[in-house]
């Protein structure tokens, strides 16, 4: 690999890192607009435990319930192995659910991409000595 | 009732690690970008900082999608944030290289206002 080519991926690794942020502050945003009704409903035993229903309350971690409502959302039958109905969407808006699937997509991909950049990164660092 | 009780404790140890290891983290940053002359050395702090804080969040929101249809016990859940956070600081290092190599003529440090926190 050229130390052009190295360039390029480079400037990819770091575009994918401000898409990265750019996906943090929509979460940021999002968590506002979660519908209370879905995390009374389901956040809640039996469904989760009470470490996780603690932990996953307020700061520092509350964002990562936002991640799991959002796949609730879009997913409905994504929490049958803790026993949730496949229902639950139901108690969200429809906005909600199309932005969950959609965003959560978009988020995996962009993860999948700069993991992936990072790992050409690697091996291009490894044999260029670099590291 | 007592494991209950047991597993709430464990759960606010864990949100007290969050906030020192972000806080502490995050300080120790500063107080590097403030003792440091160089400004290269400055910036190179601070990307990597920025990147492996990012993808820190970033991993742990994708562990979050995943735990809903996959509830885990502490051991995998030790297991997932030690792989995070080994994974935002090898990406944090790989940024910081990053930047020595190509980006070195871009003053993030000045231009983001960052230099005058940390001093």
């Amino acid at each position: 690999m050229s130390i052009t080519l190295l360039h390029y991926v480079m400037d990819a690794f770091f575009i994918l890192l401000l898409t990265n942020m750019a996906c943090l502050v929509f979460i940021f945003i999002i968590h506002f607009f979660v519908p209370k009704v879905m995390i009374k409903t389901y956040f809640k035993e039996p469904y989760f435990s009470p470490l996780e229903i603690k932990l996953f309350t307020g700061l520092p971690y509350a964002y990562m319930r936002t991640g799991m409502m959002m796949r609730l959302a879009g997913w409905p039958d994504c929490g049958k192995n803790r026993g949730i109905p496949v229902t639950a969407h139901e108690v969200c808006p429809v906005w909600f659910q199309v932005l969950s699937r959609v965003f959560i997509r978009i988020f995996l991909t962009i993860v999948a991409l700069f993991l992936f950049v990072g790992v050409v990164l690697a091996i291009a660092f490894t044999a260029f000595g670099v590291w | 009732m007592q494991n209950a009780d047991k597993l709430t404790k464990l759960a606010s140890y864990g949100k007290y690690g969050g906030y020192i290891l972000g806080g502490v983290g995050l300080a120790a940053s500063c107080v590097q970008i403030a003792n440091e002359d160089s400004q290269q050395k400055k910036n190179e702090i601070f990307v990597e900082t920025i990147a492996s804080t990012t993808v820190g969040l970033v991993g742990g929101w994708a562990v979050g999608v995943f735990l809903v249809s996959n509830p885990v016990g502490w051991e995998t859940a030790l297991v997932l944030a030690t792989g995070t956070v080994a994974t935002s600081y090898i990406l944090g290092q790989m940024a910081q290289y990053g930047y020595t190599t190509f980006g070195n003529k871009v003053d993030l440090v000045s231009g983001t206002g960052v230099s005058s926190i940390c001093q």
